[in-house]
């Protein structure tokens, strides 16, 4: 019975005199008592196991697919840190840039050198925050592919005159 | 352990991907989405497939929730699920109809299960949808006036008197029984 929050005959009497109100709250109560009188059926356990079943595949393909793409993420700034020290090692081949000596860095290198960091992480944690593949547009595709039918569908009639 | 405390705890666990606390939700709420989804389908296979829809949604959704009213917000995604699928109930009508206007005449757009011999079933069909789906909403997902009007994006008023039609509605259709 939805009364959780409510004090019906209290939320009517702001749109109504009291006596209407009183009339409507009751009307509600009793249009309540006959929905509980008629339960609807329950899920069978069968599809309640199924479901608990999908649900379980689908968090387990997710965690994989979060293994894979952190490892896949881990490599890649690996390369690019081991890039960015070799190129500020060399110092584009005419400055050699020592470890240690981290303030004789070239700055424009080091801004470089941040700016690639941060687009490592940038990608890690929009990856991470789509680890589990919610596509809100997914079900787009099959709108459009109706919209498209049904344009044939008009196209046709249209030719039949 | 409240009520509240075990939803919290659930909540949680499902929003750290673990199996059991999902499991945990599908015992605790399939229930009632199953009947809000049965009430307004009248169709038992679809409910089992608009049930099944709602809690793949929750495994990718659950960490949105942020708090407030659980209930609200599940039963926004189920009121979403099932008008999606009105939506494509309407428009498959609509393409087959263009096509093969004999099939259409052999399948309403609204099936009723034999099973469903239940005469509420039969009368809350007579009901516009947005009155019937307000209805089961407040029902099934136990939500206060306040929470149904934020969820519809409407005033309090309109959702009231809604309300308080339809089930007056429903009664006067189902013979006062219970008047």
């Amino acid at each position: 019975m939805p009364d959780k929050n409510d004090n019906i005959e209290q939320l009517l009497g702001g749109f109504m005199n009291e006596v209407e109100a009183h009339e409507a709250a009751a009307d509600i109560h009793r249009g309540d008592e006959l929905l509980s009188e008629y339960p609807a059926p329950l899920p069978n356990a069968h599809l309640l196991e199924e479901i608990k079943a999908e649900v379980s595949r689908s968090l387990a393909a997710g965690r994989k697919r979060v293994y894979w793409v952190r490892r896949v993420v881990a490599v890649a700034a690996a390369v690019i840190i081991i890039a960015s020290v070799m190129l500020l090692w060399h110092g584009g081949g005419t400055t050699p840039v020592y470890p240690g000596t981290a303030g004789l860095w070239d700055d424009t290198a080091i801004t470089n050198l941040r700016a690639e960091m941060d687009a490592v992480l940038d990608t890690m944690i929009s990856l991470e925050a789509d680890e589990y593949g919610f596509d809100e547009g997914a079900g787009d595709f099959a709108e459009v592919e109706l919209e498209e039918l049904e344009m044939v569908a008009t196209n046709d009639d249209f030719w039949k005159g | 352990m409240d009520d509240r405390e075990e939803l919290n705890e659930i909540i949680a666990g499902c929003q750290r991907r673990d199996d059991a606390a999902f499991s945990r939700l599908v015992n605790a709420y399939s229930k009632r989405c199953y009947g809000y989804f049965y009430r307004l389908s009248g169709n038992a296979e679809t409910s089992d497939d608009l049930l099944s829809k709602l809690f793949m949604r929750l495994v990718e959704k659950i960490g949105s929730f942020k708090g407030g009213s659980f209930e609200k917000w599940l039963f926004t995604i189920a009121s979403n699920i099932f008008y999606d699928h009105l939506r494509h109930q309407y428009r498959q009508k609509r393409l087959i109809e263009a096509r093969v206007k004999q099939i259409m005449e052999e399948t309403p757009p609204r099936p009723t299960d034999s099973e469903m011999g239940d005469k509420l079933q039969q009368q809350l069909s007579k009901l516009d949808d947005d009155t019937a789906g307000l209805i089961m909403l407040r029902f099934y997902g136990e939500l206060s006036f306040k929470e149904l009007s934020e969820l519809r994006g409407e005033p309090i008023g309109t959702t009231l008197s809604k309300v308080h039609r339809g089930l007056k509605k429903l009664r006067e259709l189902m013979g006062g029984t219970n008047a």
